[in-house]
């Protein structure tokens, strides 16, 4: 389960890996824009370009690709019969009861799946070539125009970090508990109704106090390290902002503008 | 924010994500199956109370925003959130506030139905009323429509429900919830 969660990181040197995480970040939630911009075929098939050059930029195996789309399968398959089923407008081609697939519908639906695709593979590409870590300190500095309105923006980079970091040892913890309790007759997915709930029980409240004990630990293991969380602070990680990151996300709005300017009315 | 509120915060973020990753359950005569996700939305709220059940859920789901594969079935990234159902995603954030409000201010009621109440009225009620609500708008729906279809939802989370409240009822008896 562990490699699930943050097995999307492929380590390599390609371009993309070594651009600045917060760079990253902006450029995504810039392509996500142009890609929610897009009202016609011209704009996708630029984006798409864009998007597809960028995934081979980034050295990914298209197995990855695919795989990386399949859970969210159902989602856009949702998402896509809706707009079939319940769409207005044009030469209706079906009809039965509240359903009409019209002309409108269909051509609704192929826009929503294209711009679907377009942005679970953008999102992609950010997790492929940045550690967690990283993503998680590119996340605190993209808050830092936050910190004016009174957020606590260090104090939010310190929790993603920390979620992170325990996110594995609680799987792990999960699956020892898990196999701890088969060894005492649990049988996880099997019996009835409320056995289910009860083995889940004996899961959660086990998992819940250990890491309500791990909180209580590193409180005060940061409290004797001399943390304080309204004092500056310094990083052991440091992210160099290059003239490759500059141009990066030149590149990106000079392709907003183009999508700005092929949108139809 | 005190050091032992942002380490819970913390790891509660944590345990959401594990929390999605345990086997869903199938009710027999049900076509969901029962993702434990949400139960991790109202242990939140039960457990850490409005402000961090609040906290913790909004920065989970800014990591799933910015492309960690956290929610049930290993899906991530923006794309969830432009989805029909991303009115449940931004419920979630509302409903831990709910339910750590709804604890505090029940009075006079045992502390096992104060926990029953908070957890099906600001999770199982709200979540599915903020998610039929964005769903009926965002597709064009009618709401009334969409409303009964989120009936088939209201067993798996009342269930949720009745397990947070047993958990967060143990913890509460034995002095293991924190106080901040």
């Amino acid at each position: 389960m562990n490699h699930m969660v943050f097995g999307n990181y492929l380590p390599g040197h390609s371009l993309l890996h070594r651009l600045h995480p917060t760079g990253k970040i902006i450029g995504l939630v810039s392509l996500i824009t142009w890609t929610l911009l897009a009202n016609n075929w011209a704009n996708y098939a630029v984006l798409t370009v864009v998007i597809l050059a960028l995934v081979k930029m980034a050295q990914v195996p298209f197995g990855m690709l695919f795989s990386s789309l399949r859970p969210f399968v159902w989602l856009i398959a949702f998402t896509v019969l809706i707009q079939l089923g319940f769409g207005h407008g044009g030469t209706t081609y079906w009809h039965w009861g509240p359903l009409n697939v019209t002309s409108v519908g269909v051509t609704t639906a192929g826009l929503i799946f294209v711009r679907f695709l377009l942005i679970i593979v953008v999102a992609m590409l950010l997790t492929v070539t940045t550690s967690p870590n990283a993503i998680a300190k590119g996340v605190e500095t993209f808050l830092t125009p936050l910190k004016k309105l009174g957020v606590p923006v260090a104090m939010i980079g310190i929790m993603l970090s920390i979620a992170l970091r325990f996110i594995p040892t609680l799987l792990s913890e999960m699956q020892t508990i898990m196999n701890a309790q088969r060894s005492r007759g649990v049988v996880f997915n099997g019996g009835s109704l409320w056995q289910r709930v009860k083995n889940v029980l004996s899961l959660i409240i086990p998992l819940l106090v250990s890491a309500f004990r791990h909180a209580d630990n590193l409180a005060d293991a940061l409290g004797a390290s001399g943390y304080d969380a309204s004092q500056p602070r310094s990083s052991y990680y440091q992210y160099q902002w290059h003239l490759l990151d500059t141009l990066a996300l030149v590149g990106v709005f000079l392709i907003g503008v183009l999508v700005v300017g092929l949108r139809g009315v | 924010m005190k050091l032992k509120e942002m380490t819970y915060c913390a790891l509660m973020i944590a345990i959401i994500a594990c929390l999605g990753l345990i086997p869903l359950i199938t009710i027999p005569f049900l076509p969901v199956p029962i993702s434990f996700q949400t139960a991790g939305i109202m242990l939140a709220g039960s457990c850490l109370g409005r402000k961090l059940g609040f906290w913790s859920v909004t920065l989970f789901l800014l990591l799933v925003a910015v492309g960690l594969p956290l929610l049930a079935g290993f899906r991530g990234g923006v794309g969830v959130f432009f989805g029909p159902t991303a009115g449940y995603l931004i419920s979630w954030p509302i409903c831990a506030y709910a339910i750590g409000w709804l604890v505090q201010h029940l009075r006079r009621v045992p502390l096992f139905w104060r926990f029953i109440v908070a957890n099906l009225v600001g999770g199982m009620l709200l979540m599915n009323l903020v998610g039929a609500g964005y769903l009926a708008w965002q597709s064009n729906l009618p709401f009334t429509q969409v409303l009964v279809s989120s009936l088939v939802f209201l067993p798996g989370d009342a269930l949720k429900a009745l397990v947070v409240a047993v958990v967060a009822d143990q913890l509460a008896r034995h002095r293991l919830l924190p106080h901040f």
